[in-house]
C-alpha cells in the first residue's frame, strides 16, 4: 500500500532509553508449541538447545514455554510499552526460531510502520532558528531591500 | 548606433564603479549596465572625488549591497588570528552551551546534538546497548563559534558518543514487477534491517582524555 | 475416511516425516464450508455490541504468569539490585490488602487462621517519596544553579506530578506487577507503586543508586520541556524587574525593534527590553503587549539558564564509575 494509505509514526524511544542507561525492551517472550505436531519440530529443537542459553544472556526478559495442542507454534513478545507481538514460527528451523527471538529482543515495542523522518531532535536548532528578521538592522517601518 | 552608446554607457558606469569597488566586482556590474539600459543616463556624483554632478541620487544609484571596504593583508592577518584566539579562549574555558556536530556516518551525513535519534538502515556492527564513537566529524559549532573541519576535524579535538537502542526490521515494503500484456509479475515484501542510535554526548578538548 | 486411512499407512512406512498428504491431522477432517459458522458469528457480534467490549484483565490473571520471576526479570532489566523481598512488598498496595481480607471474609474464611502476612508499601512509598523530591530538588538546583526557587519548586512538581510519574512507570512494566484492588489501575495508585519502588532501591542498594534510578527514568523527562510549561508566571514582567533589582541592574526599558503588518490580520512585532542601554531579550508577538510579555519570558529563560541551547545534563557519570568498557576499533 502507499505511505499515505498505511499508518505512520515518527521515530521516538520508549522513555528516553539510550540517555541515562539502556534497558531491554523486551519484557517477556512466551513459546506455544505443540508436543506431538510436525510444524513445532523446530521449536522443539530451540527448546531442548537454544532455550536455556538465551534465557541467561537475556536475563531481565521471562521466558514462558507452554505446550498445548494448537497447530500453529507461536512466539508472543510483550514489550515494555505494553505492544504485544506475536509471530507464528510454523516448520521454522530452530537456527532460524533462535533469529527471530534475537530480533524481537533487539526491537523496542513501536508498532513497525512507516517512519516519517530518520532522526529526530528535541533541539533543533542551537545558534537560533532563523527567521525573516535576522542578520537584518532592526527598524519598525515596512520591510525594504537595504538603503 | 544604439549599441555603440550603450557599450560607451556601459564601460563609463563600470568606470565609476571600479572606483569605489573591488576589482572582482566589475564583471556583475557589466552585466547589470547591459541588461538594465535605464541606467545610461544616470551617474553617481558622490563617488566620484571632484565636482559634484547635477544628477540626483536615486535607489539605484549605488548596489544595493553594503560597500565593503578592501582591507590589507596585515590586516587580515590580524583579526584571524584575533577569532582564532577568542575561539579557543571559548573553547579552553569552556563558555559553550550545547554543541552540535555534523557527522559522516553509514554514507549519509547528520546534523547532530545531545539526546537525539538517528535511524541507520542497515546493520552497525555492535549490539544493543553498546556504546559507539563517530569518528569522522565534519564540523562542530556551539551558539557563538563552529569549527568546520577541512575535511574532518581531528579526533583529539572532538568526541561523539552514540548507544545503540534498537536494531530492528523497517516496516514491510513491497517490490513488484508487472508488464502488461506479458503475463510477467513478481512480487516481493522486502524488509530492511535498521539501526537506531542515540547521541549520548559530544565532547571538546578540555573534557577528552 | 479413505485419506485418513492413506495417511496411517503412510506414516508407518515413511516414518513420521511426510510432506504431500495432509500435514498434522491423522484424524477426520471436513473442510468444506460450515453452515453454521456465518449465525454463529453473528450471534456473537450482536452480543459483543450489547454488552459491550470485554473489561480488560490485568496480566496475572491471563496465561503465562510467574510472579517471581517477573520480579527478578524486573531487576535485571533495569540493571539495578534490589532485594525481592522489599520489592515485593513495595508492589503490594493496602488497597489489595483490604480487598484480599474483604474477600476471605466473603468467603468465609477464619481472619485469624489466614491472615495475610503480606505487608503494605506505605512506609517504602513515603520513604520513596520524601528522598526523590529531595534528590529532584537538588539535581535541579545543581544543573541550574540560577533558577529562582520557585521555578525549582515548579520543575520538581512537575516530574513528581502523576501524569508524568505514571507515563514512567507503566512504561518500565510496573503496571502488571503492582497488587491492587482494581483494574486498570488507577493512577494514584500507580503513583505510589513507582515511589514504593524507589523506597526499595533506596533501602537496597543506597541514595547514590537511587539517585542515578531517578536521574535515569524521571529527570529525563526533562528533556525537550520549556521552563514556563511547567512554571506557571502570570506576570514575567514583574519577576523579571525583581530579578534585576536583585542583581542591582536598572529596570528594563521595552522598546519596539521591529514590526511587520501592522495594519493586517496577522500583525507582527518584535520587543526588546534593555537595561542599561544594553538589550537583554527581544521577543515577537502579536500584539505589542502579547510582544513584551513574551520578550520578558525570554528574558528570564536567559537570566535562569533555562534556554534551549544551555549545556545539555550529564547523564553518563554512572557508566564512567563502572568498570572500564572493551573499546572495539572499526576501519
Amino acid at each position: 500500500m502507499t505511505s499515505r494509505g498505511t499508518p505512520s509514526r515518527f521515530l521516538q524511544s520508549v522513555l528516553q532509553n539510550g540517555v541515562g542507561r539502556y534497558v531491554c525492551q523486551l519484557k517477556r517472550i512466551s513459546i506455544i508449541f505443540s508436543k506431538n505436531a510436525q510444524s513445532s519440530l523446530g521449536v522443539r529443537e530451540f527448546i531442548e538447545e537454544g532455550v536455556v542459553d538465551y534465557a541467561k544472556t537475556n536475563p531481565g526478559t521471562v521466558v514462558y514455554v507452554s505446550p498445548n495442542t494448537s497447530r500453529i507454534p507461536k512466539i508472543v513478545a510483550e514489550y515494555l510499552n505494553g505492544n504485544v507481538r506475536e509471530e507464528e514460527v510454523t516448520s521454522k528451523s530452530s537456527k532460524q526460531i533462535l533469529e527471530l527471538i534475537n530480533k524481537l529482543t533487539n526491537q523496542s515495542g513501536l508498532d513497525v510502520i512507516r517512519l516519517r523522518k530518520p532522526f529526530h531532535t528535541d533541539s533543533p536548532s542551537i545558534q537560533g532558528q532563523w527567521h525573516p528578521f535576522t542578520n537584518r538592522a532592526p527598524s519598525i517601518g515596512p520591510i525594504r531591500p537595504l538603503p | 548606433m544604439a549599441l555603440t552608446l550603450k557599450v560607451c554607457c556601459a564601460e563609463l558606469l563600470a568606470n565609476i564603479w571600479r572606483l569605489r569597488l573591488e576589482p572582482r566586482r566589475i564583471s556583475s556590474f557589466k552585466q547589470t549596465g547591459l541588461l538594465f539600459p535605464s541606467f545610461k543616463s544616470h551617474r553617481s556624483s558622490h563617488s566620484i572625488s571632484g565636482p559634484s554632478s547635477l544628477v540626483p541620487l536615486t535607489s539605484l544609484s549605488s548596489p544595493p549591497w553594503p560597500e565593503v571596504k578592501s582591507i590589507s593583508s596585515e590586516e587580515e592577518q590580524r583579526q584571524n588570528t584575533a577569532v582564532v584566539q577568542k575561539v579557543n579562549s571559548l573553547i579552553t574555558n569552556e563558555e559553550y552551551g550545547r554543541l552540535f556536530a555534523v557527522v559522516h556516518f553509514a554514507s549519509r551525513q547528520w546534523k547532530v546534538t545531545n539526546e537525539d535519534l538517528i535511524l541507520i538502515e542497515n546493520h552497525v556492527a555492535a549490539g544493543c546497548g553498546d556504546r559507539i564513537r563517530m569518528e569522522k566529524v565534519l564540523m562542530v559549532g556551539g551558539e557563538n563559534f563552529t569549527l568546520i573541519g577541512r575535511p574532518i576535524i581531528g579526533k583529539e579535538l572532538v568526541r561523539v558518543e552514540a548507544t545503540v537502542i534498537e536494531k530492528t526490521e523497517s516496516s514491510p515494503k513491497v517490490y513488484m514487477q508487472f508488464w502488461r500484456r506479458h503475463r510477467f509479475q513478481r512480487k516481493k515484501i522486502i524488509t530492511s534491517p535498521q539501526t537506531i542510535l542515540r547521541i549520548n554526548s559530544i565532547e571538546m578538548v578540555p573534557r577528552l582524555k | 475416511m479413505a485419506s485418513g486411512y492413506i495417511v496411517n499407512r503412510g506414516a508407518l512406512t515413511l516414518g513420521i516425516h511426510y510432506r504431500n498428504v495432509c500435514r498434522t491431522n491423522t484424524f477426520t477432517q471436513i473442510r468444506e464450508k460450515k453452515r453454521w459458522m456465518k449465525s454463529y458469528t453473528y450471534t456473537m457480534e450482536r452480543k459483543r455490541k450489547i454488552e459491550g467490549t470485554p473489561p480488560p484483565k490485568p496480566r496475572s490473571q491471563k496465561p503465562n504468569w510467574d510472579y517471581h520471576a517477573e520480579v527478578q526479570a524486573f531487576t535485571c532489566r533495569l540493571h539495578e539490585n534490589f532485594s525481592l523481598e522489599l520489592l515485593k512488598t513495595a508492589f503490594v498496595n493496602p488497597c489489595y490488602i483490604e480487598s484480599e481480607q474483604k474477600r476471605r471474609q466473603d468467603l468465609g474464611m477464619d481472619s485469624e487462621t489466614i491472615a495475610l502476612v503480606l505487608k503494605g508499601n506505605i512506609e517504602l512509598r513515603s520513604q520513596g517519596s520524601d528522598f526523590t523530591s529531595s534528590f529532584l530538588n537538588d539535581w535541579c538546583r545543581a544543573s541550574f544553579p540560577r533558577l529562582h526557587s520557585d521555578g525549582v519548586a515548579a520543575v520538581v512538581a512537575h516530574l513528581t506530578c502523576s501524569t508524568v510519574v505514571c507515563h514512567v512507570a507503566r512504561n518500565l512494566g510496573i503496571e502488571d506487577l503492582t497488587m491492587s484492588a482494581e483494574f486498570p489501575i488507577p493512577d494514584d495508585v500507580l503513583q505510589s507503586t513507582l515511589m514504593a519502588v524507589i523506597g526499595a532501591l533506596l533501602e537496597s542498594s543506597g541514595a547514590e543508586r537511587a539517585g542515578f534510578f531517578l536521574r535515569d527514568f524521571l529527570a529525563t523527562q526533562l528533556i525537550g520541556k520549556d521552563l514556563f510549561d511547567m512554571w506557571i508566571v502570570v506576570n514575567p514582567m514583574g519577576l523579571l524587574m525583581e530579578e534585576l533589582a536583585q542583581k542591582n541592574m536598572s529596570a528594563p526599558e521595552p522598546r519596539l525593534i521591529r514590526s511587520a503588518g501592522a495594519s493586517t490580520v496577522l500583525p507582527l512585532y518584535f520587543v526588546g527590553l534593555y537595561s542599561d542601554k544594553k538589550l537583554l531579550a527581544q521577543g515577537p508577538g502579536d500584539t505589542v503587549i502579547a510582544a513584551e510579555e513574551e520578550a520578558a519570558r525570554v528574558a528570564l529563560r536567559d537570566l535562569y539558564g533555562f534556554t534551549e541551547n544551555r549545556r545539555p545534563s550529564d547523564f553518563s557519570t554512572m557508566r564512567r564509575q563502572q568498570e572500564p568498557v572493551q573499546y572495539v576499533a572499526s576501519n
